[in-house]
């Protein structure tokens, strides 16, 4: 999986308020392709660390190398406050493109005909024309996510995408991430739902404000028993919360 | 027929600027949940066409400045110091409306009574007056509402991605504190235009009320943006109509329409889904 240069490399980032530190001295690379996720206890970091790698928060030691012009991201759905905002799903999937497209200028066909190529890889094509307050829980995620293959990116990360969505919806979520994952996209994944994603991703990444193990995934199956117990408190993957 | 009168035709021309104009800006005000920023830069407006009326009673050699520039500078700089007021809070933004609200109110209070205390300019400032409206100042609605209308099919894009996700937006790299800081200045400039047609008590319930009544029955931001303009336009016209022939304050009868207009859409949509 880790075909030539890591597109994302975080090294000893550090970032705290006043001398409480969220994350100390942690380190990652991700290469072309990969699918990660990544675990913690509440308050381990994970949301912080996602921040800090898109750029919307600003580390005080370390380094983060990425192109963040091409990276997605998909943000909690609890976390959106845009229930009642009259746009159709057209309408959102295109405003991903507003960045690429730069100021003062429109959006052509090719950007048109993308918006429909983005519908039609989430399964999205027949709600095009629906107001984004119509859709279930899980239907909005895939909307966001089309939202995010607008700006072609090399690298999708989400954060906790499922939070709120009946278990019929997860599955479907995490088969199109799958699907994703097969036609190249690299996706990194925060999410406490590790049973339901373990055989589809590469890696795992444990972070309780340093990382507390980072490998494959068939490195973390044998080392489970160790691992769950210290990081979540519980023995098996099915337990964590 | 009332419009062969030059100055309903005057009224006509300012109100069908105002009422595209004001739902265009407000409909991104009401949806990033700002619309009282209108009502707090409508008090400011009021403190600089106060000074104003202060300058033309006090110096006449300035009497050819109109209060309206007054406004105008007033709403544009007081524009800028909400944004900067936004940006001191991350999570009480609406901190910003009551602080220039009451600044603007307790400045414009201070000036009118410098200025002699009430009397019908101030009026006619504070309710509006479209029907007294003047040639050179309808010549100054046309150019502002053209620059208005330029700028926000320009940036179209930017303010729809910031209106629905700020964060997002911020994401994919669109220049955030420039787009917000052109279009709360938009704003400013749109109340100071508007302050002649429906006063500025009610300047902001031209920019909410359309926008309100349009949510009831939209299903996307650009239908959200034509109903708004519609329900508005249809408020101005009938407004001014009413006001001409039941003598009627003129402010205030285009925003009751648009109340009405508004009651009527809720019933539409209650009887559409009952339906």
């Amino acid at each position: 999986m880790m075909n030539g240069q890591a597109f994302l490399q975080v090294e000893n980032v550090s970032f705290g308020y006043g001398k409480q530190y969220v994350l100390k001295d942690v380190s990652l690379s991700m290469y072309s392709g990969e699918y990660t996720v990544l675990i913690g206890p509440n308050g381990s970091g994970k949301s912080t660390l996602i921040k800090l790698i898109l750029g919307l928060l600003q580390q005080q030691d370390g380094q983060i190398q990425i192109q963040r012009s091409r990276v997605g991201y998909v943000a909690q759905q609890a976390n959106r406050g845009l229930a009642d905002f009259p746009a159709t799903v057209r309408e959102v999937v295109a405003s991903g493109s507003y960045g690429q497209i730069g100021l003062l200028r429109w959006m052509g066909s090719k950007h048109w005909q993308g918006v429909e190529r983005a519908l039609d890889q989430v399964g999205l094509t027949e709600f095009a024309s629906r107001k984004l307050s119509q859709l279930s829980g899980g239907q909005q995620q895939r909307v966001y996510i089309a939202r995010a293959l607008m700006s072609n990116p090399q690298l999708l990360i989400l954060d906790e995408p499922t939070v709120g969505i009946d278990v019929q919806a997860k599955e479907q979520f995490y088969q199109l991430l799958k699907q994703l994952h097969q036609q190249g996209l690299s996706i990194l994944l925060v999410s406490h739902d590790l049973d339901e994603v373990i055989s589809d991703v590469d890696r795992v990444l444990c972070l309780n404000q340093s990382i507390y193990f980072y490998g494959s995934t068939q490195e973390f199956l044998r080392e489970q028993k160790e691992l769950l117990p210290n990081l979540f408190g519980v023995s098996t993957i099915r337990s964590i919360l | 027929m009332i419009f062969t009168f030059s100055f309903m035709q005057q009224a006509f021309i300012a109100g069908v600027i105002v009422g595209f104009l004001s739902p265009l800006v407000g409909l991104f005000l009401v949806v990033r949940r700002l619309s009282l920023i209108a009502e707090a830069l409508s008090h400011v407006n009021l403190s600089g066409i106060a000074a104003g009326l202060l300058v033309q009673k006090n110096f006449p050699a300035f009497a050819f400045l109109q209060p309206l520039y007054f406004g105008m500078f007033f709403s544009l700089v007081g524009s800028l110091f909400v944004e900067r007021i936004r940006r001191l809070y991350r999570t009480y933004q609406e901190l910003a409306i009551p602080i220039m609200l009451s600044f603007g109110m307790a400045v414009g209070v201070i000036f009118i009574s410098a200025s002699g205390g009430f009397n019908a300019d101030v009026a006619g400032y504070l309710f509006g007056n479209i029907l007294n409206i003047t040639v050179q100042e309808v010549k100054m609605i046309s150019i502002v509402g053209l620059i208005v209308l330029l700028v926000i099919v320009l940036l179209y894009k930017e303010l729809f991605a910031l209106s629905f996700d700020e964060e997002y937006a911020r994401l994919m790299g669109i220049r955030h504190h420039l787009i917000n800081g052109i279009f709360i200045l938009l704003v400013a400039l749109v109340i100071s235009i508007s302050i002649r047609v429906v006063g500025s008590l009610l300047v902001s319930a031209l920019m909410t009320i359309p926008v309100a009544s349009s949510l009831q029955i939209a299903k996307s931001f650009r239908q959200a943006l034509l109903y708004a303009i519609i329900f508005a336009e249809l408020a101005v016209m009938i407004g001014l109509i009413g006001s001409y022939y039941l003598n009627w304050a003129s402010g205030g009868t285009i925003v009751l329409v648009s109340v009405c207009i508004f009651f009527m859409t809720v019933a539409v949509r209650r009887w559409i889904f009952r339906g």
